[in-house]
């Protein structure tokens, strides 16, 4: 099943040697972190600027495929970032967020947010022309800026949460919590 | 360019020198405590 | 539009001396004074409605922090473009003036939800962050960046920069995104401090 999987993969990162010296150590841990939270600030901080452009609700002089492609390549160093830092924080402690609730949900909020950026990428790509100096974009890219700052704002809040254990597997949560979780019965690494 | 604005432009870098002055001898203090802690945890 | 006697030299006076505050402050008797007098606040602050809210419920504290780092996050990518425009970096193709302009205004909102939300938390951890060296360095980085961002850049390069020497808005730029980040670390290693 899909939970064993990810589980033995989990145990598997675990027994890295890497793995254990970049979570025991001093600062490398806290270091990435700090890359990782600070990292928000050129993609999603840019991301933010361009959505809300679309909105209208920044930047409205400026041409909307001004904003978008100029600040395209910034916005995917800072994700590049983040994707980087964030593999580093899970292979260093693989089973435990391989199992938060938290962490399971930020995954699938990102798959959507990520869709949702391809969907909008295209969409703008065959309309801009029409529009760019409009203060505000047509409804379906206004849908699809909106729905990125949800994403990510949700998806924000999610990382935060993987650090709080009220879900932890090792506390033995049971029903949806369990399976969405992925806890496997009898486990006994954590 | 008037006085005002002469004046107005030099007091800026006058403040700009100065923060980054005061940044770049808090970062090195900070960078300087972690190498001795580093250097002490390997002992 | 401030008044006239906080003439430029007077405000970069001020803004130098918050940022020489920072170190000098930091190793004489006098601090110690002034941190003291604050003590009866914060402990009040952690007993009022704000602190209690946060204490009790992990949930709703968590939530505002993550509402603080987008805040941070807003704040951040409108300096960035600013400060990436000025220093020639980003949107080389749009006009300096009207790039400021409206970028000030997502920072400012950025900057507005930060303090809210930096303030429910602070209430909450009241006593902890009293006793931390490096929440103080961030409130006096914060200090310094609120002073020289409104009193200092703004004013400086609200008519635009056309007639100032390149040199000088480099500065500039490299000393607002200095201070900001000093303020964004320094606010993440609370995080890891007590």
């Amino acid at each position: 099943m899909f939970n064993q999987l990810v589980y033995e993969f989990a145990l598997w990162l675990d027994a890295g040697r890497w793995s254990t010296l970049l979570h025991e150590s001093y600062y490398m841990y806290s270091w990435v972190e700090t890359t990782h939270v600070l990292s928000l600030i050129p993609s999603v901080g840019i991301l933010f600027l361009i959505d809300l452009r679309m909105l209208g609700l920044a930047l409205p002089q400026v041409p909307a495929s001004v904003i978008a492609g100029r600040l395209q390549w910034p916005m995917f160093i800072g994700f590049g970032l983040m994707v980087t830092t964030g593999l580093l924080l899970f292979y260093a402690i693989p089973v435990r967020s391989a199992q938060s609730v938290w962490f399971r949900l930020k995954v699938i909020l990102l798959l959507g947010a990520a869709l949702n950026a391809i969907v909008f990428h295209y969409r703008m790509k065959r309309s801009v022309a029409h529009w760019d100096n409009a203060a505000v974009a047509p409804k379906a890219l206004r849908r699809g800026a909106l729905l990125s700052l949800l994403f990510w704002t949700l998806i924000v809040i999610c990382g935060r949460l993987i650090a709080y254990d009220w879900f932890d597997c090792s506390h033995g949560p049971s029903g949806f919590i369990a399976v969405f979780a992925g806890c496997i019965e009898g486990q006994t690494e954590f | 360019m008037d006085a005002r604005r002469k004046d107005q432009q030099l007091a800026a870098l006058l403040a700009a020198a100065g923060i980054i002055g005061c940044a770049l001898v808090y970062w090195a203090l900070q960078i300087q405590q972690v190498l001795e802690t580093l250097a002490m945890a390997r002992g | 539009m401030l008044p006239t006697f906080l003439n430029s030299w007077r405000r970069s006076i001020a803004t130098l001396a918050v940022s020489g505050v920072a170190l000098g402050f930091g190793f004489s008797a006098w601090r110690v004074n002034a941190w003291e007098a604050l003590q009866p606040l914060f402990a009040w602050m952690e007993t009022s409605w704000l602190g209690a809210i946060g204490k009790t419920w992990g949930g709703v504290f968590a939530v505002v922090e993550a509402m603080h780092l987008l805040a941070m996050a807003m704040l951040g990518g409108a300096l960035l473009v600013s400060d990436g425009r000025l220093l020639g970096w980003l949107l080389r193709d749009v006009p300096v003036t009207l790039l400021l302009c409206r970028a000030h205004r997502v920072f400012v909102i950025g900057l507005v939800a930060a303090l809210a939300t930096g303030m429910f938390m602070a209430c909450a951890v009241a006593t902890k962050i009293y006793f931390l060296p490096v929440f103080w360095i961030k409130m006096l980085a914060l200090a310094v960046g609120v002073l020289f961002t409104f009193a200092i850049k703004r004013p400086l390069l609200a008519d635009g920069i056309e007639d100032l020497h390149p040199w000088v808005v480099r500065a500039v730029a490299v000393a607002s995104l200095t201070v900001w980040f000093t303020v964004a670390a320094s606010g993440r290693w609370i995080g890891f401090s007590g």
